[in-house]
């Protein structure tokens, strides 16, 4: 008894957020001081899938692609250098650890600002490429991390083992060191994804407006004043987040963590 | 024909030489294990000659050819580690069956060879277990199981049962020599512990700082250790010097210094009462008991003889106290001199 209500706890204050802008996006008529709408419709709704329905769905593939091509490139660079952290000392190790953690500590407003001049000279500035290297500033450590802490508890005698059994260098990575490995990857490549998807800032900055992702949308639709449309966006908004987050979620709950349940 | 010879090989980490100019053959069939104290570099032969470290000087040979060149996964070498590394990811079978997939055997075959090894392995009808669900004594056995399968030249075991409790480690002992009989497995075996090496092989290899010192079957070098590190390896700490010591007094003074040992069970130890009854009083020494202590099985007693030599004699319910005055007969049969 004393569990469910604790995850009804749990659930309503997850969901709280989420209820204001379900209702905002729902709304017709809402004034102080009314504590729900006065009057209910899908203007918001209708605006988002017809009027505007090109240009949140260009939206919405730039965002995924800028999240999907970030979080390969996250994972791509971040599991050799995570393992290389986690499983080798070599001097210098600390002090890398510390450049890694930089692009967290100092705020994305300056790095941004700091690398859009030499984005501008290097002709970065406004492509997809360079956006996907800014969000890269903030994944790539996150990923790291993560994949560091996954190999300081991973075993290298496996690989040898498998060697020994007759797997090619290529066969091991594949089959031995990726599924022990697969817990720690799904939430690095879930924590990029996330993190991409949100930029708002660095997109801005690096993009120069030519890289309309959903958060540049929404931030000018909610600049624009109309808050159910805002609502109803913002729902669009969290939505693939979100799904990525229950998947991720299912499959860490089916394996558990090092692949033991 | 050997199925394994190593030639002079010398192996390095950086500038530190582990194990210098060794050489060793392991004939078709056979158990060999290769016994040291631990940190003699024991795991790093084996991972040597698995192909997992690359020995600085030397060669070794697997079936007659030399395999210096080749990597890990085409040597004809399966090597099982300590801990049974089980890939978490797959179950008992899929676990066997790794190295036939790398095989690229065919499906039908695959299982038959699994089903097989499994049987022999005590194993059967766990195929489908995940390894957590598995006892420790199982896992040690499916690793066992998955080197087997692949029915490599040569089996190298790294102290395969030492993260096995004292029962389960006697009945897989048992086990891998029944599966050696049944499948010929060829087997380089690696243990710090004498007992299992005297136990489970047709030969010992004793490997003490970094180099070979004595190789033969088990009695060989148990009771004819080559030098006095090797008797005391094998728990004897009795070795004297002719020339200095009480075998001065026996019949047979040898004219040149030498050096003997006998073991600690096979000196006759006496009360003054029974020695007394003794028919024989030959070679018999008098000293006081300095120490007594209880190793279950047999009691270790330290007897000084002659106010300077301190004989070690381990026998089984012994009725004597410190201080005690007793009589010790070392048999003539039983005294092996140092070559």
């Amino acid at each position: 008894m004393r569990g469910k209500t604790l995850l009804l706890c749990v659930l309503v204050s997850v969901t709280l957020p989420f209820l204001p802008l379900m209702l905002w996006s729902v709304a017709d008529k809402w004034y102080y001081p009314a504590l729900f709408p006065q009057a209910f419709g899908t203007r918001a709704w209708f605006y988002v899938f017809t009027t505007a329905g090109s240009q949140i769905l260009d939206g919405l593939f730039t965002s995924f692609g800028l999240a999907l091509t970030t979080t390969a490139a996250s994972l791509l660079l971040g599991v050799p250098a995570g393992r290389a952290l986690g499983l080798y000392d070599f001097p210098g190790k600390k002090l890398t650890m510390l450049f890694l953690t930089l692009p967290i500590i100092v705020p994305p407003l300056s790095v941004s600002m700091g690398l859009h001049l030499w984005f501008i000279r290097l002709e970065l500035a406004e492509t997809f490429f360079g956006v996907v290297l800014i969000h890269l500033t903030f994944c790539l450590p996150y990923t790291i991390f993560v994949i560091r802490g996954v190999f300081s508890n991973y075993n290298p005698d496996f690989e040898a083992q498998a060697r020994s059994l007759g797997a090619s260098p290529l066969t091991v990575i594949f089959r031995v060191m990726f599924p022990v490995i697969l817990p720690g990857i799904i939430v690095a490549a879930l924590f990029s994804f996330l993190l991409s998807w949100s930029q708002y800032l660095s997109t801005l900055i690096i993009g120069g407006g030519k890289m309309l992702t959903l958060p540049i949308l929404l931030f000018s639709l909610i600049g624009s004043g109309d808050r159910p449309v805002a609502g109803a966006v913002s729902l669009v908004f969290i939505l693939p987040a979100f799904l990525a987050l229950l998947g991720s979620a299912h499959y860490l709950g089916r394996t558990g963590l090092k692949g033991i349940r | 024909m050997s199925q394994l010879e190593l030639q002079n090989i010398t192996i390095q980490y950086g500038e530190t030489t582990i194990i210098s100019a060794l050489s060793l053959s392991v004939e078709n069939g056979e158990i060999v294990s290769l016994l040291g104290p631990s940190g003699a570099g024991k795991t790093t032969i084996l991972k040597t000659i698995a192909g997992l470290l690359q020995p600085a000087d030397g060669q070794i040979l697997i079936n007659n050819i030399s395999v210096n060149h080749l990597p890990a996964e085409k040597r004809d070498a399966v090597l099982i580690f300590q801990k049974p590394l089980l890939f978490p990811f797959l179950n008992v079978a899929q676990n066997i069956g790794f190295g036939l997939k790398m095989q690229k055997m065919k499906q039908r075959e695959t299982e038959r060879k699994i089903n097989r090894i499994l049987e022999i392995t005590e194993l059967k009808g766990l195929n489908n277990r995940k390894i957590h669900q598995l006892s420790g004594g199982q896992q040690q056995r499916v690793a066992l199981a998955r080197g087997l399968v692949l029915e490599p030249a040569i089996l190298l075991l790294d102290e395969p049962l030492s993260n096995l409790d004292a029962e389960l480690r006697q009945q897989m002992r048992e086990l891998i020599q029944t599966v050696q009989q049944q499948t010929g497995t060829t087997m380089l075996f690696v243990t710090h512990d004498q007992a299992e090496a005297l136990a489970i092989s047709d030969r010992v290899c004793l490997l003490l700082d970094g180099s070979l010192r004595q190789t033969g079957r088990p009695e060989e070098l148990f009771y004819s250790p080559a030098d006095p590190e090797v008797a005391r390896f094998f728990g004897c700490d009795n070795i004297f010097t002719t020339a200095d010591s009480f075998r001065q007094q026996s019949d047979d003074v040898q004219n040149e210094q030498k050096m003997f040992t006998i073991r600690p069970e096979d000196i006759e130890i006496y009360s003054s009462d029974q020695q007394r009854e003794t028919a024989s009083h030959q070679h018999l020494f008098e000293g006081t008991v300095t120490g007594v202590v209880f190793e279950g099985r047999l009691t270790k007693l330290t007897v000084k003889v002659m106010a300077k030599e301190h004989v070690t004699v381990l026998c089984s319910r012994p009725a004597f106290h410190i201080g005690q005055t007793v009589w010790l007969r070392m048999p003539e049969d039983r005294i092996h001199f140092f070559p």
